[in-house]
């Protein structure tokens, strides 16, 4: 039975080939379930470590809530508040056992945040009634700030309108609910997460097929491969069944030996994949370990893999057993096509002959379609995807915090929204939070509608524009999916933090754009949802046009100074240093000349900025008789003082200090000079300063309170310091902050000038605090010892902030400094607001963000490998059936590097038919998918039709995929000799074949060849 | 015509198979314009002399000279660039490329690059009576013209030397007289040199010299 054995286990390097093509379409498969089934896993895991999760319900009536209310429910009964100036509010009645949900406590009688004793009527749907309003004391909880609040029972008299149910969580994190979780984001992300994975799910599915597609052609080839072999055995007699089931063997051995490698090669690129994510730095707590689940679903593929093979193997087999022995192997169907029909080059040129492939089968455009059209569902897949990113994120034309890794991360300053607009932008504030119900994740934006209107194409094609803040517009698409329409009232959740809200639908919006699928509410709704302070908000979305035309205006507008340094006082003549920081606010480079002047004296630079360019320019100016000057750079300006006998610099003074202690005291004018011959005075006692402008001084032995004060000339300064027997030696310190005017990219530098003033050492701890940073260092110095601290503050939103230095609790020093950045439209566009995150949820969100990014990319990177080894096995296909022409190109005269030139060229020619019909295909397959409902994440329906960029990405990613492919199939072929090639047996069929055929078929043989083909002349 | 200058020479040329000796020490000088005849019983080595000569493949030892260039210090595609300008084959199943048309077939080394004369290739098929079968394809010839359009390929690039392979190995008597004839003919008009390897007693009598190839070594007549 030796050539039995020989065709179950005598592999060829072919054979091995085979296995490593069968292995990287499998790796797909094997690395897709590792990752969903770790990130379906590992998103339910971040969701679970955030249990406690409330929701709520509302209702039209008490009773209907109370019927749906379970034991543990809190039942909140709400009304209508008529203030004594006619603005209504909701009024909600707290029960005694609320607190335990979030919910404020039981106020005594009717209680409003601003309250001040005033008479609202109450109205309910039994009659009114009026309260007299007071100050809460107690918190809000998770209820709406400017909600009423007051007993049950005051609200039975006049009989609520409607009630919330609040429920507790049951535990898993995750239930099964009907209304809102009071926090919304987990539970948008791990519903989104669902959505998407099983879009994946999908999407793995149909690369199942191609798999199975390509892993039965592969082991066709490796059968007829072994055609000599099998016209042997069945010319010496073997029994066909033995023949088909040693080959089916065969073919199984093979599939699941590709199997076996295929599952590794998932594994490592999928671990890969985490780890390269990790290093880069994304949010990921994806680890791809093996689990029960997924040994069950590896399992089953690896049976599958090699039933499919065992399968085709008997298929293929029958074929070879069945036929007469002298005709195994010649059949013409063994690879590409070898019939003239196959072909629409031909040497020497035309129209069809440049477009037409040369040496290879113009069908094999059919499986090289076929393998492409994977990767193209895959990437169109993973593009749409994609676009959730552009709906969650901070991108687009919007401010934001570019530093926050998702929305709810971002803060900034809603003020920018105001100064857009004074600059003729529109500009939309908007708040964004993830919210769910039910089972439906979708997206609340807290916006202003009028100027959300004036960013986008939103209009209200039900119902009206929102009117007051509980009002709310839907989206087309989002009242469909929750069945909300005009009037109706919708309780919703927080988005991170805890909150309950019931908004009533004004209308419903139409955009054309990601807002259908969204919930549109005021910004004070969706900042009490949020929990961002009063003057933040997430984004502030405008539009291009707004920010060109913004640009454009900028631009007439050439260089700016935006920061002027000059001293306040100088002397007269003496030499005044300027430093304008001058910026570029538009995208193109900019030249402009700037003149500096002070009194008559005037200087004059020019300055070249390339866009967005910021540039410190110095002057020197001579200072001008004594007076009050204004001195200009550009278009800003400062005052400066000529003067004589400019005035002292503050006393640089210890707050406290030993008894009797000798102190260094510096005295300098606010030039920087130092003046000699001043007196300095503490208490009784006195002392002058030398020619570097310090005195030291003894303090009194006598411990209390003095003044110090510095006379020099008409010029004094005052100070106190306190003296007592155990007072610690402060060192003298000075704090300054550069620059001193930064912008909201900047991060300023501050610099802690430290000196020991005192005539023994010290030693103290010093700490920096303020503008979101602290800095803490014990510093140690001899007498008159100098030391210099410098810490970098973190980027701070636009306006004033402070850092101090201090010791304990005493203070050393304080600076103040102005972040700049609102004063520019282009800035504002650009500018970081401050975020800090706070982990919990806010992270947790993060890392199923981080997961589902890292599982997108991996899926692409195996579409690539997939199609790599697919498209290879194909190509090795269509090309080994060329081999003898090749042989024959070889043996004529054309180099291995001609060869290679003209397989490339005519995959090149078949992979632009096949890119583009993948492209086709990969269109349609998503279309199919929306269509069937099956294209929905984040409750947002995914955009089927790819950008044009996209599309051609993926034309061009399977073109390059293709081309690769040849190359991996041709080397080993074009380095092989002509004589080894010439020698293979010919895989197309023979001349005898050939007639057979023709003969048989004589339709086609008069197509093919109208004169008759017999009766040749030898 | 013969000229003592070689247009083709081997020397010192072996050949192994694993273990198994098939050229041994071979040398072989072939004079411009002469017509050789190589003999040899099945598995004597001839068509592993046929794929060394035309530099099909490499020998493991010696030199084989084109036109007095080595051949065995050049790389592949200088070796490809040989084969184009100087040598032209005719195998014993052809090998025509069945997707070419007859004409197509024939100008094939002219499209490797190097000059081209479609013309001379016109000539050679109406010289070789295949002319009007120019727009078939392969598969509709018979052998003997398969064959006349596999000598106007060799010819096509106005070769230094055509090596045959049994050209006449799958054709009938009748055929073969007619094909060798017009070998011969084509041969002596353009004024290459032949080198045929064939078993078959018939032809001795159309060549300069006939050797014989013999367990590896080659023994002049």
């Amino acid at each position: 039975m030796t050539y039995l054995r020989v065709l179950v286990g005598r592999w060829s390097r072919r054979d091995r080939l085979a296995v490593l093509v069968i292995a990287l379409t499998v790796a797909l498969l094997v690395g897709a379930a590792l990752l969903v089934v770790a990130a379906g896993d590992q998103t339910h895991n971040l969701a679970a470590e955030h249990e406690g999760n409330a929701s709520v319900v509302g209702y039209g009536s008490v009773d209907r809530a109370s019927q749906a209310a379970g034991p543990d429910d809190v039942v909140l009964p709400t009304a209508t508040a008529v203030g004594p100036e006619g603005d209504t509010d909701r009024i909600v009645g707290i029960p005694a056992d609320a607190p335990a949900l979030g919910l404020p406590a039981q106020p005594d009688g009717t209680v409003a945040p601003d309250a001040n004793g005033e008479t609202w009527r109450l109205e309910g749907s039994d009659g009114t009634t009026t309260a007299e309003v007071e100050p809460a004391n107690a918190s809000d909880g998770i209820v709406p700030p400017t909600w009423l609040r007051t007993t049950p029972e005051t609200l039975e008299e006049v009989g609520p309108t409607g009630a919330l149910v609040v429920s507790p969580a049951d535990g898993d994190g995750n239930e099964d609910r009907e209304g809102a979780p009071v926090v919304g984001a987990l539970e948008f992300f791990t519903q989104g997460a669902d959505d998407v994975l099983g879009i994946v799910r999908t999407g793995v599915a149909a690369a199942g097929v191609i798999v199975a597609a390509t892993l039965s052609s592969v082991v066709r080839m490796t059968i007829r491969d072994r055609a000599r072999t099998i016209r042997v055995a069945r010319a010496t007699g073997a029994p066909p069944r033995r023949i088909r089931a040693a080959l089916a063997a065969r073919a199984g051995a093979i599939a699941a030996a590709g199997g076996v490698l295929g599952y590794a090669i998932g594994v490592v690129v999928t671990n890969a994949a985490v780890t390269a994510a990790i290093v880069v730095g994304l949010p990921t707590t994806l680890s791809v370990t093996v689990t029960p689940d997924l040994v069950r679903f590896v399992a089953a593929m690896l049976a599958a893999i090699t039933l499919v093979g065992i399968a085709t193997g008997y298929v293929t087999a029958r074929a070879a057993t069945t036929k007469p022995p002298a005709l195994v192997g010649r059949d013409g169907r063994d690879g590409g096509s070898s019939t003239p029909s196959g072909r629409l080059r031909r040497i020497g040129g035309g129209v069809r002959g440049r477009l037409g492939p040369t040496v290879l089968a113009a069908r094999t455009v059919v499986p090289t379609t076929a393998t492409l059209s994977t990767f193209a569902v895959i990437v169109l897949l993973v593009a749409s995807l994609g676009t959730i990113g552009a709906s969650l994120s901070t991108a687009g034309t919007t401010v934001a915090d570019p530093d926050a890794s998702h929305p709810a991360e971002s803060r900034v300053s809603a003020d920018y929204a105001e100064t857009l607009a004074e600059r003729g932008v529109p500009a939309s504030p908007e708040i964004l939070l993830f919210a769910s119900h039910g089972e439906e994740p979708y997206l609340v934006r807290g916006v202003d509608y009028a100027a959300f209107e004036s960013v986008s194409d939103a209009r209200i094609v039900d119902g009206d524009p929102p009117a007051d803040d509980e009002e709310a517009v839907v989206g087309v698409e989002l009242a469909d999916a929750l069945g909300l329409e005009p009037g109706d009232e919708l309780a919703v959740g927080g988005s991170t933090d805890p909150a309950v809200g019931v908004v009533t639908v004004a209308g419903t919006v139409e955009t054309g754009g990601f807002a259908d699928h969204q919930l549109l509410v005021s910004l004070p709704t969706a900042r009490h949802l949020s929990g961002l302070e009063s003057d933040e908000v997430n984004q502030i979305r405008t539009t291009a046009t707004g920010v060109s035309d913004a640009a454009e205006r900028a631009e007439t507008e050439s260089v700016t100074v935006v920061d002027l340094e000059a001293p306040d006082y100088v002397r007269p003549g003496e030499t005044v240093s300027v430093e304008a920081t001058v910026w570029n606010p538009t995208t193109e480079t900019v030249e402009r000349e700037l003149e500096a002047t002070i009194g008559e004296a005037e200087q004059r630079r020019s300055v070249e900025l390339g866009g967005y360019e910021r540039r410190t320019v110095a002057f020197e100016l001579s200072a001008p008789l004594a007076g009050e000057y204004e001195l200009s750079v550009g278009d800003d300006e400062t005052t400066v003082t000529v003067d004589d006998a400019p005035p002292l610099e503050s006393l640089s003074l210890p707050e406290s200090g030993p008894t009797g202690a000798s102190l260094s005291v510096p005295v300098r004018e606010t030039t920087g000079d130092p003046v000699s011959n001043a007196t300095v005075e503490v208490g009784n006692r006195t002392a002058a300063t030398g020619s570097d402008g310090v005195a030291r001084i003894e303090l009194p032995e006598a411990p209390g309170t003095y003044d110090a004060t510095v006379y020099a000339g008409e010029r004094e300064q005052n100070e106190t310091i306190r003296v007592a027997h155990d007072a610690d030696p402060e060192p003298a310190t000075s704090l300054s902050i550069s620059p001193s005017s930064p912008s909201v990219h900047a991060q300023p530098t501050a610099t802690v000038d430290l000196e020991n003033p005192w005539d023994r050492p010290l030693e103290t701890e010093i700490e920096l605090d303020g503008a979101g940073t602290t800095d803490r260092t014990t510093v140690a110095l001899e007498p008159g010892e100098t030391a210099t601290r410098t810490a970098t503050l973190s980027r701070q939103p636009p306006g004033e902030h402070t850092v101090t230095v201090g010791a304990g609790d005493r203070t050393l020093a304080t600076a103040e400094y102005e972040v700049v950045g609102d004063d520019r439209v282009v800035s504002a566009l650009a500018a970081s607001g401050h975020h800090r995150s706070d982990g919990g949820v806010e992270s947790a969100v993060e890392y199923a963000m981080g997961n589902l990014q890292v599982l997108l990319s991996a899926l692409t990177g195996l579409a690539a490998v997939t199609v790599v080894g697919a498209t290879s096995a194909v190509l090795a296909r269509a090309i080994r059936a060329r081999r003898r022409t090749i042989a024959i190109y070889r043996a004529t005269g054309a180099s291995p590097g001609r060869v290679l030139a003209v397989v490339l060229g005519d995959a090149a020619r078949i992979g632009v038919v096949a890119a583009a019909a993948a492209v086709g295909i990969g269109i349609v397959a998503l279309e199919a998918l929306a269509a069937a409902g099956q294209l929905t994440a984040f409750g947002i329906s995914l955009e089927p039709r790819p950008t044009a960029t996209v599309a051609l990405g993926v034309f061009a990613g399977g073109l390059v995929l293709t081309l690769l492919a040849a190359l991996v199939a041709t080397l080993p072929l074009v380095w092989r000799s002509p004589a080894s090639l010439l020698s293979e047996p010919s895989a197309g069929p023979t001349t005898t074949d050939r007639r057979a055929q023709l003969d048989s078929k004589p339709e086609r043989k008069q197509r093919r060849d109208p004169e008759p083909a017999a009766g040749a002349d030898d | 015509m013969t000229t003592d200058e070689p247009v083709l020479a081997a020397a010192d040329v072996s050949v192994r198979r694993g273990s198994q000796p098939i050229l041994e020490d071979l040398s072989l000088s072939i004079p411009a314009g002469s017509r050789t005849l190589v003999r040899g019983p099945s598995g004597a080595g001839k068509s592993t002399l046929f794929s060394v000569l035309g530099l099909l493949e490499p020998p493991d030892s010696g030199r084989v000279l084109v036109d007095g260039t080595d051949a065995s210090g050049l790389s592949e595609r200088q070796r490809a660039r040989l084969r184009r300008d100087a040598i032209g084959f005719v195998f014993q199943d052809f090998q025509l490329v069945p997707d070419l048309t007859v004409h197509e077939n024939a100008v094939l080394p002219q499209h490797h690059g190097g000059d081209r004369d479609e013309a001379w290739v016109d000539e050679l098929l109406e010289t070789l009576a295949v002319a009007d079968r120019a727009d078939r394809y392969p598969a509709t010839l018979s052998g003997g013209e398969k064959q006349r359009v596999a000598i106007a390929r060799a010819l096509a690039n106005r070769p230094d030397v055509v090596l045959a392979d049994e050209p006449t190995g799958q054709l009938d008597p009748e055929t073969t007289e007619r094909v060798v004839g017009l070998l011969v003919d084509v041969q002596e008009s353009a004024g290459t040199a032949l080198v045929t390897i064939s078993h078959d007693p018939s032809l001795e009598g159309l060549f300069d010299r006939t050797v014989t190839l013999r367990d590896g070594r080659l023994l002049e007549e």
